[in-house]
């Protein structure tokens, strides 16, 4: 599922250097998904894509309608002249052998290849809709409780006794069913639940269904929902203004979605969600693809697609536009079948304009009220989970994922954007699968920043990745992106065009960041300041502060070290204002990351450092030298052999800086298992501390006599 | 069991946990350089500090007020004793969970901190002790034999052990048999030890004694060496601490406690046997890891000695566990002792602070803490080491402080 940023945690435990990593998972990953109801079996891949039937083609001929004519006449008056005919044919039809309610029909179909017909109207299905009364009332499952809401994790006998529990309407265990509207376009036929259930239609252990031209909406949770299916299609079918999703597709296999449409969900209008994952053996090439989404429209969403192990899906020719983030796929949530995520197509796509920004609905308590109040009719979205608004494409955790030949353009933070979620994020905690996801993603042949008519319509950036996993890679024209510099793919997917990275960790600020992004919460109302993807500017930024403090840190010892040994040094006081340049540019240019402004500022201070060291070096031998009085070589020697070690220290943290600006600006390093900043950080550490001791130190040594007086006599503890 | 002392959650935080856990790392990193660099040598004066407060002196330790409360804190034991022997077995209807946990537990805490080594004052087992002695026309304060110096504190670590035991790892700690059992052998135990080695046996032996007067050395109030009641700076208390045998057991087992517990909200340790071994690895892990930290500082410092020496340093840590943990526990269980002694019907009111401010204060007592530990280890270091070694010395334990008020924190958040 497309919860994309609960990565509080895994962050959280790195905060703790380590040492909470187990302890502090359970509490914190209480599971914010819905769909953990028999996360179990995936089908066994035997089905098929089904075919369209026509009534003639039908098994049996089921019709449903209202009662009303003339408001029925009101609905079919703008249909073309046969349709409007064969709809009035249909109707008289209905009237006498018909069902008012579409469960009726469902429940009336006694052989696989049924077609049912919906008639226009608005289906209430009222006689679903009240509440559970006797044992279903008094079912003894498990309570799944989110944010706003609560449900039982029902099974599949469990629907089939209390069918209502959770859906409006319930097709289970139906072979080969068809469900199609009869009117001119999707919207002539609408299933409303009016917030009343979970889910619209709920289709499970429903193989071959068939559902086209309707539309479906305001649920709780799915306007339509497929589970635990081996071949469907939804064909120009409408889902929309949901809590959580249009189309929620799972544990299926033989799918398709053609020219649906889905906007105003809460989560994403769109989610084949734990696909069946067939290729999880294969590398770069494989036979076929379990889902196939095509000619889709999915807008005004929070995303516009989501795949919580969204596994060899392929989807291509649609249209991914103005939701918050056009496109999610993820390893983040447990109990989804086929983590992590593998194995997805996203060619020929149009992915722009995903810049919404639903928060603003969280912020001012307009998401606070009843779903039926919030407005989804007036575009109101109400997220349900954290995401960087402004994305085309976000992958937080999959590997084998080939993103190709698509228009990507004017999304305001970036186009595509990859992170990775250890998986104990996912309640794994096996040491060896912690790093099984964010590997071998392919972006190539993409157009970035123009629209197929040529027009250009920028990104904010083209790319954002976190630097993490292994043989990722971009294609060499990729532009403005964080980091600056990414490993090149080559023509096509399992080539490279050059040095290959595989860092286990992200840099510090930035899992610093995402750390500080995953505390989202929609129960809370609570957006984390200091996340920049949520609207954290300048200082706000938590990378800003930590980068902030760091420099403050460097810089004060730099200059205690400076000002005690060598400030008599002009080489030395040249490269401390330098340093001092380098650092102050370092906070200030945080923000361009997708610049070399940082690596200049990172080579200014490790240029400095270097310096340092060596005038220590340089200051200490000669201190040795001068100071060979015969009563004070021990002393003497212990000093200079500290300063040594000291000099030394300081001209390999310097160094590690100008191989952290060489890793930014010039080629991410291969080989090396983390970012150079790593290093620099923990070596900073020890040499902060250092440099202060050593700066005291100094002056302690000078009132030495009187010092050795009272540490001859320490008094008693 | 209702007593489950959940700690308030990160979000009620008003900055982002990261930032609470980063800055208390933070601010102790940052408290350890600022020492180095302004704080070169020794400035604590410990029993000769303070501001003399003679009036308060005066009422406090005339033998009337002193009695007062020696026979107020009696009495209320004996009325504790007598409502929790008549009152079925229950939390909800019996005061006795609530008194030993809520208010003898936690309150002494929290009064400790407020007002010195209080427990000394108002013990009942001192109190029947004195009592009993003047009657028989002896001396308190004479024993059948000296104390000998190797007992130290190890009855107080081990009744600390038990009590802990009791409230966290047993089966049912809110049973009032249990409860009864537990302090009878309590009883039972110190009024022998007082018995066989005088008064003084309360002084080290008596673990609520020695946990009030450990936390006590932070309070603002403070005894001088001239006896006279004075206000003086926490870090001053905490300097008249001097070593003695199990004085380190006895604050790590503090220490461990709290975190044993917030462990154990996270992960379901199963039986009283598991429990058992936990709570004694977590006490383990407390002294390996403080015992490590403080060698290695007399290592690169070249004075033996520094576990016992620097031991007082843990005392506010501690205090910053217990408050941050408890304040909640202790709010609500306040209320409910009083209202189940007095067998009222009030509404007990589970959230007195504001979820914001209780995290504010839980957070803020963490961190206070350990930056009180820092200050407390670098005036004894400067002390202890020569000036050359005197901040690389204090280098482990500044490691180790900014480890555990990660972990705290965290633990704190995740509870």
């Amino acid at each position: 599922l497309a919860c994309v940023l609960r990565l509080r945690t895994f962050a959280g435990a790195f905060a703790a250097a380590g040492i909470m990593l187990t302890a502090a998972a359970p509490a914190a990953f209480a599971h914010p998904d819905r769909d953990l109801e028999r996360a179990g079996q995936l089908p066994d891949g035997s089905g098929a894509v089904p075919e369209y039937r026509s009534a003639d083609q039908a098994a049996d001929v089921l019709l449903v309608c209202g009662t009303d004519a003339a408001d029925f006449e009101e609905r079919i008056a703008a249909f073309p002249a046969d349709l409007a005919e064969q709809n009035r044919e249909q109707f008289a039809q209905c009237q006498d052998d018909g069902f008012r309610y579409i469960q009726e029909a469902v429940d009336a179909v006694t052989e696989p290849g049924t077609n049912i017909y919906l008639l226009p109207g608005v289906y209430r299905e009222e006689p679903s809709r009240p509440e559970p009364t006797g044992e279903c009332a008094n079912l003894d499952r498990e309570v799944y409780r989110g944010g706003h809401y609560q449900y039982q994790l029902l099974e599949f006998e469990d629907h089939v006794a209390c069918p209502h529990n959770q859906n409006l309407i319930a097709i289970l265990g139906i072979e080969d069913l068809q469900i199609e509207g009869t009117g001119a376009e999707a919207g002539d036929v609408i299933i409303d639940a009016e917030f009343t259930k979970l889910n619209g239609l709920r289709a499970d252990l429903a193989d071959g269904l068939y559902l086209k031209n309707f539309t479906a909406q305001q649920t709780t949770f799915n306007a339509i929902y497929v589970i635990a299916t081996d071949g469907f299609v939804i064909d120009d079918v409408i889902g929309r203004w949901n809590d959580e999703y249009g189309f929620l597709t799972f544990a299926v296999d033989h799918g398709l979605y053609t020219d649906c449409e889905a906007y105003g969900n809460g989560d994403s209008g769109v989610y084949p969600g734990s696909a069946s994952d067939i290729n999880k053996d294969w590398e770069y090439e494989v036979d076929r693809y379990s889902v196939e989404i095509t000619g889709c429209y999915s807008h005004h969403n929070l995303l516009g697609y989501s795949g919580t192990a969204g596994d060899s899906v392929w989807a291509h020719d649609n249209d991914f536009s103005e939701n918050s983030v056009g496109v999610a796929m993820d390893s983040l949530f447990p109990d989804h079948p086929g983590l992590p995520q593998n194995h997805a197509l996203f060619e020929n796509n149009l992915i722009y304009d995903n810049n919404v920004d639903y928060y603003d609905y969280v912020r001012d308590g307009t998401c606070e009220r009843p779903s039926a109040e919030r407005g989804y009719q007036d575009g109101v979205v109400c997220p349900a989970i954290g995401v960087p608004p402004g994305t085309g494409l976000l992958t937080a955790g999959g590997n084998y994922n080939v993103f190709r030949d698509n228009y990507v353009y004017g999304n305001d933070y970036a186009g595509y954007l990859l992170l990775h979620p250890p998986a104990f994020v996912r309640s794994e905690y096996s040491l060896t699968k912690q790093w099984d996801t964010s590997n071998h993603n392919t972006y190539i042949g993409n157009t970035f920043g123009e629209t197929p008519e040529g027009v250009s319509r920028p990104n904010g950036l083209d790319v954002w990745w976190d630097g993490q996993g292994t043989q990722n890679c971009w294609q060499s024209d990729t532009g403005e992106s964080v980091p600056l510099r990414l490993p090149a793919c080559g023509d096509e997917p399992g080539q490279f065009s050059g040095p290959q990275t595989a860092r286990l960790f992200s840099e510090p600020a930035t899992l610093a960041s995402l750390y500080v992004c995953g505390e989202y919460s929609l129960s809370g109302a609570h957006i984390p300041a200091g996340c920049e993807w949520l609207g954290a500017d300048g200082i706000e930024r938590v990378d800003v502060q930590l980068t902030l403090v760091s420099s403050v840190l460097v810089g004060l010892a730099g200059l205690l070290v400076w000002w005690r040994r060598l400030r008599h040094s002009r080489v030395a006081t040249i490269a401390t204002a330098v340093g001092v340049i380098g650092l102050i540019m370092n906070v200030i240019v945080v923000p361009q990351w997708h610049t070399v402004l940082p690596a200049i500022a990172i080579t200014l201070i490790g240029g400095w450092l270097v310096v340092l060291g060596v005038e220590l070096l340089r200051a200490g031998h000669g201190g040795g030298r001068t100071r060979g009085g015969a009563a004070d070589v021990i002393g003497a020697g212990r000093a200079s052999g500290r300063t040594r070690g000291f000099g030394w220290l300081t001209i390999v943290f310097g160094g590690l800086g100008l191989l952290h600006a060489i890793d930014k600006a010039i080629v991410m390093l291969p080989w090396i298992p983390l970012s150079p900043a790593w290093f620099r950080l923990l070596v900073g550490i020890v040499w902060v501390v250092w440099a202060v001791v050593l700066g005291v130190g100094r002056r302690s040594a000078e009132s030495e006599p009187a010092a050795t007086a009272v540490g001859a006599e320490p008094r008693p503890a | 069991m209702i007593f489950a002392h959940g700690t308030g959650p990160g979000h009620d935080l008003p900055v982002p946990l990261f930032h609470a856990i980063t800055g208390g790392a933070l601010a102790v990193f940052v408290s350890f350089l600022a020492m180095a660099v302004l704080w070169p040598e020794s400035r604590l004066r410990g029993a000769a500090a303070g501001r003399p407060l003679s009036v308060l002196t005066r009422f406090a330790d005339s033998a009337a007020t002193r009695w007062t409360l020696r026979l107020l804190a009696l009495a209320l034991t004996v009325a504790v004793i007598v409502r929790g022997a008549m009152l079925p077995d229950n939390a909800h209807v019996n005061p006795l969970p609530s008194v030993v946990y809520g208010v003898l537990w936690v309150g002494l805490v929290f009064a400790s901190l407020a007002f010195g080594p209080v427990w000394r004052l108002l013990n009942p087992l001192r109190t029947a002790h004195t009592g009993v002695s003047r009657m028989l026309g002896r001396n308190p304060r004479d024993g059948m034999w000296a104390l000998p110096r190797w007992i130290g504190y190890w009855p107080a670590a081990i009744g600390l052990t038990a009590f802990v035991w009791m409230e966290l790892v047993s089966f049912d700690p809110d049973s009032v048999p249990a409860l009864a059992r537990f302090f009878t052998v309590y009883a039972v135990v110190h009024l022998a030890g007082a018995v066989a080695f005088g008064s003084r046996w309360f002084d080290r032996g008596d673990a609520f004694e020695v946990l009030s007067d450990l936390i006590g050395r932070l309070a603002l109030l403070g005894r001088r060496s001239d006896g006279a009641l004075a206000l003086r700076s926490p870090l001053n208390g905490l300097d008249t601490l001097r070593p003695a045998p199990g004085l380190v057991v006895t604050i790590c087992v503090m220490l461990a406690s709290t975190a044993y517990d917030s462990v154990t909200a996270l992960w379901n340790y199963g039986t009283v046997r598991t429990g058992t071994i936990g709570l004694l690895i977590a006490v383990a892990v407390v002294i390996v890891l403080y015992s490590a930290a403080a060698k290695a500082a007399g290592l690169i410092g070249e004075r033996r000695g520094t576990v016992a020496a620097f031991a007082h340093s843990l005392i506010p840590i501690a205090a910053g566990y217990l408050v941050a943990h408890y304040l909640a526990f202790l709010l609500g269980e306040a209320q409910r002792a009083t209202v189940l002694m007095l067998g009222s019907d009030a509404q007990i009111n589970e959230q007195l602070l504001p979820a914001g401010l209780l995290a504010v204060i839980q957070v803020g007592a963490i961190i206070t803490g350990h930056v009180l530990g820092v200050i407390a280890a670098h005036d004894r270091a400067v002390r202890l080491f020569e000036p050359r070694v005197a901040v690389a010395g204090q280098v482990p334990l500044m490691v180790l402080m900014v480890v555990a008020t990660t972990t705290g924190l965290t633990l704190l958040a995740s509870g």
